[in-house]
């Protein structure tokens, strides 16, 4: 398996700018994809620019982007800074003539993202966003159902995120009332929610469906962590629920279909169909648990045997996009994600955040300064 | 309740006069409350920085109310410079106690490196005559040591942190950028290097013993010493290295005098009503695990993390004797909690 780690042949050189924690993850995969090779991390810190440097065995470790760009010219960046500074990182390296991985959420806005899509066509390179769960193997699996019309024509989505508030990163961001994600439009829900919509846009062709949004009511110190979005298109209907209360966290996603329905699960990287009894009344009440036993056996094999190959990699999906953006990059070719996606996608969070307004209310742990006086 | 357990470090911080202005970061926190709780009581005055409002509820109300007055709680985060200015404010001793514990490294490089990297130079800027840092035992480097050599301060730091855990990686390279930084701005730094610390609120169950598997507790090897210090100690001999004069630029390991094993720990739990299923493995049979574990992860690139290394396992496992002596002949610090009674505490 480990002898596939990056041919030196036709070699992609990479950079890294932002070395927070989904770094880690962008350096791990990128081991691992064909063809590419990392040689600098960037950060305004240099501690953390060192740390990655040193856990990665990344030859060079930077504070400055310039310095970086002209010491180790790099094919592609990947942006993996906080949502704020997206746009204007990515156009700088784009009229530089590099290409560029742009984290999720693409930019804060419709207008920053134009700005960067059209930076990108006009220097001729390009730009990719980290829609990473349409290239996972089980939405893969799910696409070719879709294509070969095995589900009829899709009538409805509905998109569950889960998120964990208790996780990593949701304390950090509690606990800081300065933490960047507190200034964003959309708070907590802008840095998560396109996971949740890109899995509906491609069902859902509108450019911009009817959206209402609602999220439970924040109280001073607590900002809003339950987000719902009903979306209304010509032809197709969605929703979204975005939850950091309800258990177990969840990555779902149910497409309706006039032929079939089935459910996605992300996270146990399975697909269960909606069954219906072929036998009738009360033996149906067997019949459909039947089904979904050997349903089940179905999915444990096939996940046992994916363990076995080695092809059961929490970020399968991550891995799968930068293979497909670097060959792209080579053979010259569209990017994985076309840009009108991105586009809609980021119209849509735009939408949706237009309705939930951001208030000061939001802010958490709005405190005094001085408890106790000496 | 308290003054019990320390009147030989009172009768010292009295007969120094100690009543100087002394900054507590983490005040709130498990460890910085007992600083804190001694230097009220010596006579000093205090400011502890805590980052939220019901952390600094909770700990004024664990302080007596003729003591309040000489405390004065900073809401705030060392990471932030402003915040850092504001809190070294003509202080004259800084106990930076807080810490990330947890999370994965570039929060833990951000908060336990660079947060401390500021605290020092605005301590610096502000005239403190002295900054205690509060580092780890396991930034100690026992990779080359034979089994039941001595840990003490005489040990270079570990020499390739990355390989240990996330925590473990960020306290050497604090360690090192205290270091470096005090050095270059002149500020006189005392380390502190306190083993897993123990007590009543966090119990003393710690990966020193072994690995939760499934709800089930794998106690790794079980016979050797484990290097534990109880809160109260540890908090002694903080609050020691802050004040003893003459102890500039040194560091000092905290290790209880009688240490624990595993299976002392385990057979308190028992003994204390927890239900516990436990499967004692020797070190050697985890260490050749970890091998395997470490070839999987390279072979099936990273489809299960390597949380397990023979580099890991000797750091955590290996049989070692763990010193106390400079921290109680430089200091005059004593191991005053027993080991029966500091475990009994940890139950409550």
């Amino acid at each position: 398996m480990s002898q596939s780690v990056n041919s030196k042949a036709t070699t992609s050189k990479v950079a890294i700018l932002g070395c927070g924690q989904i770094a880690d993850a962008h350096l791990q995969e990128l081991r691992y994809v064909p063809g590419v090779q990392v040689v600098a991390v960037c950060d305004q810190l240099q501690e953390l620019a060192d740390q990655a440097a040193r856990r990665f065995d990344v030859p060079g470790a930077f504070t400055d982007l310039e310095r970086m760009l002209t010491e180790t010219r790099p094919d592609a960046v990947h942006v993996t800074t906080p949502p704020h500074t997206h746009a204007s990182l990515a156009c700088q390296l784009l009229n530089q003539g590099v290409n560029v991985y742009v984290e999720k959420p693409f930019t804060v806005d419709v207008a920053e993202a134009d700005e960067v899509l059209s930076a990108a066509r006009r220097n001729g390179k390009l730009v990719c966003v980290g829609h990473d769960h349409l290239f996972d193997p089980v939405w893969l699996r799910l696409q070719t159902l879709v294509t070969t019309g095995q589900l009829g024509e899709i009538v409805h989505v509905d998109s569950v995120m889960g998120y964990n508030l208790n996780g990593p990163f949701g304390k950090i961001m509690f606990n800081d009332p300065h933490h960047w994600l507190h200034r964003l439009p959309g708070g907590l829900f802008h840095n998560n929610i396109s996971h949740a919509i890109y899995k509906i846009t491609p069902f859902l062709s509108d450019e911009l469906p009817r959206i209402h949004a609602t999220t439970d009511r924040p109280t001073v110190g607590h900002p809003p962590t339950e987000l719902r979005v009903m979306l209304q298109g010509e032809s197709v209907t969605a929703n979204i629920r975005f939850s950091s209360r309800a258990r177990p966290v969840q990555r779902l996603a149910t497409l309706y279909g006039t032929k079939a329905s089935v459910e996605v699960d992300l996270e146990a990287r399975t697909i269960r169909w909606c069954r219906s009894a072929k036998l009738p009344g009360a033996l149906g009440k067997l019949d459909v648990p039947w089904q979904q036993l050997r349903e089940a056996a179905g999915n444990l094999r096939r996940n046992t045997w994916d363990f076995l190959r080695c092809r059961q990699h929490y970020f399968a999906g991550m891995r799968e996009l930068f293979t497909r953006f670097y060959a792209a990059i080579r053979a010259e070719q569209e990017p994985p994600i076309p840009y009108e996606e991105i586009r809609r996608v980021t119209a849509w969070m735009d939408e949706i955040f237009r309705q939930y307004k951001f208030t000061e209310i939001d802010v958490p742990a709005s405190i005094p300064d001085l408890v106790g006086q000496a | 309740m308290y003054l019990h357990r320390y009147p030989i470090l009172l009768a010292r911080l009295e007969f120094m006069k100690f009543d100087k202005l002394c900054v507590v970061t983490g005040a709130g926190g498990f460890l910085a409350r007992r600083v804190v709780r001694r230097l009220l009581d010596a006579g000093a005055t205090v400011r502890g920085l805590v980052r939220s409002s019901s952390t600094a509820n909770a700990l004024l109300a664990e302080i007596p109310p003729e003591l309040r007055d000489r405390l004065e709680i900073v809401i705030g985060d060392f990471v932030r410079e402003a915040d850092c200015r504001r809190i070294v404010e003509r202080s004259s001793v800084v106990f930076h106690i807080a810490a990330q514990m947890s999370g994965s490294v570039s929060p833990l490089i951000l908060t336990n490196v660079v947060g401390t990297k500021r605290l020092i130079a605005a301590a610096s800027a502000a005239g403190v005559e002295r900054i205690v840092v509060i580092s780890s035992i396991a930034v100690c480097d026992s990779q080359r040591l034979r089994r039941l050599a001595i840990v003490d301060e005489s040990l270079p730091l570990e020499s390739q942190p990355q390989l240990r855990d996330p925590y473990t990686y960020s306290k050497v390279q604090q360690e090192l950028a205290a270091r470096a930084q005090c050095k270059q701005l002149d500020l006189p730094l005392v380390i502190v290097r306190p083993g897993v610390i123990y007590g009543p609120g966090r119990g003393c169950m710690s990966a020193r013993v072994g690995l939760t598997v499934a709800g089930m507790t794998l106690v790794i090897g079980g016979r050797q010493s484990l290097p534990y210090v109880h809160v109260e100690n540890c908090a002694d001999g903080i609050v020691l290295a802050g004040v003893t004069l003459g102890v500039d630029g040194q560091t000092f390991n905290l290790v209880d005098d009688v240490l624990p094993t595993g299976r002392q720990i385990v057979r308190a739990h028992q003994r204390h009503g927890k239900r516990l299923r436990t499967l004692t493995l020797p070190v050697f049979l985890v260490r050749r695990l970890s091998s395997l574990v470490q070839r999987y992860h390279h072979w099936s690139q990273g489809q299960l993390p390597a949380v397990l290394t023979p580099y890991k396992v000797d750091a955590m496992w290996k049989p070692l004797r763990y010193s106390n002596a400079r921290a109680k002949q430089v200091l005059g610090w004593q191991s005053q909690v027993s080991l029966e009674s500091g475990i009994a505490s940890s139950f409550v």
